[in-house]
């Protein structure tokens, strides 16, 4: 694997999955179908895989926001999937907050504190596989023997752990920033820069 | 999206849990070929990964467990960690005016009497003095970035040693190095001068930084662009690194933490490094820069010590 990979990958883990409960409320908002969403993330992140750098990007949450809407007006203009009375929404969220608020700082971390409790609800042995798999580090081969299973099982269940998070992330009580809309003056206040 | 997301995730397992053989590498990228979406899909689930990674900092304070986890205590100690988190994230206190200090590490949000706001950085020493017609800050050490209220008529001055950085309403950082002072605007326009010398102010305006070298026969403030909101990510708890190289890096990790970063090898030090990196996880950086120059890494003493290999 490349470095340049690695980071983003590093650059994804931090500044834009933490986000996506949040990018995906403003979706259900705006659109009716929810398997809609799931396909407007899903490219979203297909946008973000093609990236050589991210180094330019400043602000994740307002960069998959941006990207969210940007596919999501792509759409509607090529085959109205998206129902109309999102335009108006779409127009109030063209602003986005670029500048890291105190909330933001103390959100960044929030991130882990969620991710604690996501772990904390897996079933035991999931929870097991995933605790000594990535907070302590042991191989696949020693965690399969401290828990006394085979290796398949512990892939199994690293499988269903990440799964589950991912899917918990997907929630927007997840979102490291807070669950509403942006206030009224954060949309006056604020712009997308690039 | 189930189908694509539960393969995603499959293989960003296994290709985490061991490097993948040749068959199962061709195998992967038949997949990711297959279908633009299968790309997007991997990178979140590889992301996934690192972002419970992220977690590790509960290792500190959990000892590995031989068999099972107390749910009860786990949680608590959980909660320990994130009062710990909290009590480090930024503060914000209400003008205590008179001298400011931070620890290494620290980081604190301080309110002044007159709307302005000073974000302290790590280990830094500020002192504040506010007269009816003049608000004046003194950095002894350290660095600090002041969102200054608008008040034309009582001007808000910086001193840093000999540099002087002046303002009304604006916003921006000062810097105190051994080499200099480093000014870094943010926001509206700062006038730059050294004191008593004579030499002009010049203007720094939003995304420009000025250094003024220590050395007096060194010249005046040079002023060139910045990239103003990387430099200023540790407000956001992040070190963004932008070729900087793993030394220079390295010195800026060892300004917010306990536990240094020590490289050893001219080629290693040299490197350059491209990333976001969580300022207060020098070890996570000290990984991925050991990984990318082909480095190994040891603990010595408390301390990251990173080597060339050869």
């Amino acid at each position: 694997m490349s470095s340049g990979q690695d980071a983003i990958i590093d650059w994804v883990a931090i500044h834009i999955l933490p986000h996506e409960g949040y990018v995906r409320g403003w979706l259900k908002r705006t659109m009716r179908q929810a398997s809609d969403v799931d396909d407007v993330i899903q490219e979203a992140y297909c946008q973000i895989a093609q990236l050589d750098t991210v180094a330019h990007i400043r602000n994740g949450r307002a960069y998959f926001l941006a990207a969210a809407r940007s596919i999501v007006l792509r759409r509607l203009r090529r085959d109205r999937v998206v129902s109309i009375e999102a335009v108006s929404d779409i127009d109030a969220m063209r602003v986005v907050n670029d500048d890291p608020s105190p909330e933001q700082v103390v959100g960044a971390r929030r991130e882990l504190e969620q991710v604690l409790a996501l772990i904390a609800k897996l079933p035991p042995v999931c929870r097991q596989v995933i605790e000594l798999r990535r907070i302590h580090g042991f191989s696949q081969k020693e965690t399969a023997r401290r828990l006394g299973v085979s290796e398949a099982v512990v892939e199994n269940n690293a499988i269903r752990g990440l799964r589950a998070i991912l899917k918990g992330l997907e929630s927007e009580t997840a979102s490291v920033v807070s669950p509403t809309a942006p206030s009224a003056a954060e949309r006056a206040s604020a712009h997308v820069r690039h | 999206m189930s189908d694509i997301e539960k393969t995603a995730a499959a293989w960003a397992v296994r290709a985490d849990a061991q490097a993948l053989g040749p068959k199962a590498r061709a195998e992967l990228e038949a997949w990711l070929a297959d279908d633009p979406r299968h790309r997007g899909a991997f990178l979140r689930a590889q992301a996934g990964l690192r972002l419970i990674d992220q977690a590790s900092v509960v290792k500190d304070v959990l000892p590995a467990p031989e068999r099972s986890v107390d749910r009860k205590a786990y949680v608590g100690r959980a909660l320990v960690v994130a009062a710990t988190l909290a009590a480090c994230a930024l503060l914000l206190l209400v003008a205590p005016l008179g001298d400011l200090r931070t620890q290494v590490g620290e980081q604190r949000r301080v309110a002044l009497e007159d709307g302005s706001v000073a974000m302290i950085n790590t280990d830094s020493r500020v002192g504040v003095k506010f007269d009816p017609d003049l608000r004046h800050v003194r950095l002894k050490r350290g660095e600090a970035w002041f969102q200054v209220a608008k008040h034309p008529e009582r001007p808000f001055v910086v001193e840093a040693g000999d540099v002087r950085v002046r303002a009304t309403g604006t916003a921006f950082s000062v810097r105190r190095d051994p080499q200099g002072v480093r000014v870094v605007v943010t926001e509206g326009r700062v006038l730059v001068w050294r004191e008593g010398q004579g030499a002009k102010p010049v203007a720094v305006v939003a995304d420009q930084e000025a250094f003024v070298p220590v050395a007096e026969d060194a010249g005046a403030a040079k002023v060139q662009a910045s990239r103003a909101e990387d430099v200023l990510a540790w407000r956001r708890g992040e070190i963004v690194l932008n070729g900087h190289t793993l030394a220079a890096a390295a010195a800026e990790f060892n300004r917010y933490n306990q536990q240094k970063i020590i490289v050893r090898g001219e080629r290693a030090g040299q490197a350059t490094m491209v990333g976001y990196f969580l300022i207060d996880q020098p070890s996570a950086f000290a990984m991925a820069a050991a990984r990318t120059t082909g480095s190994s890494l040891r603990e010595v003493g408390g301390d990251l010590v990173i080597e060339n290999s050869q």
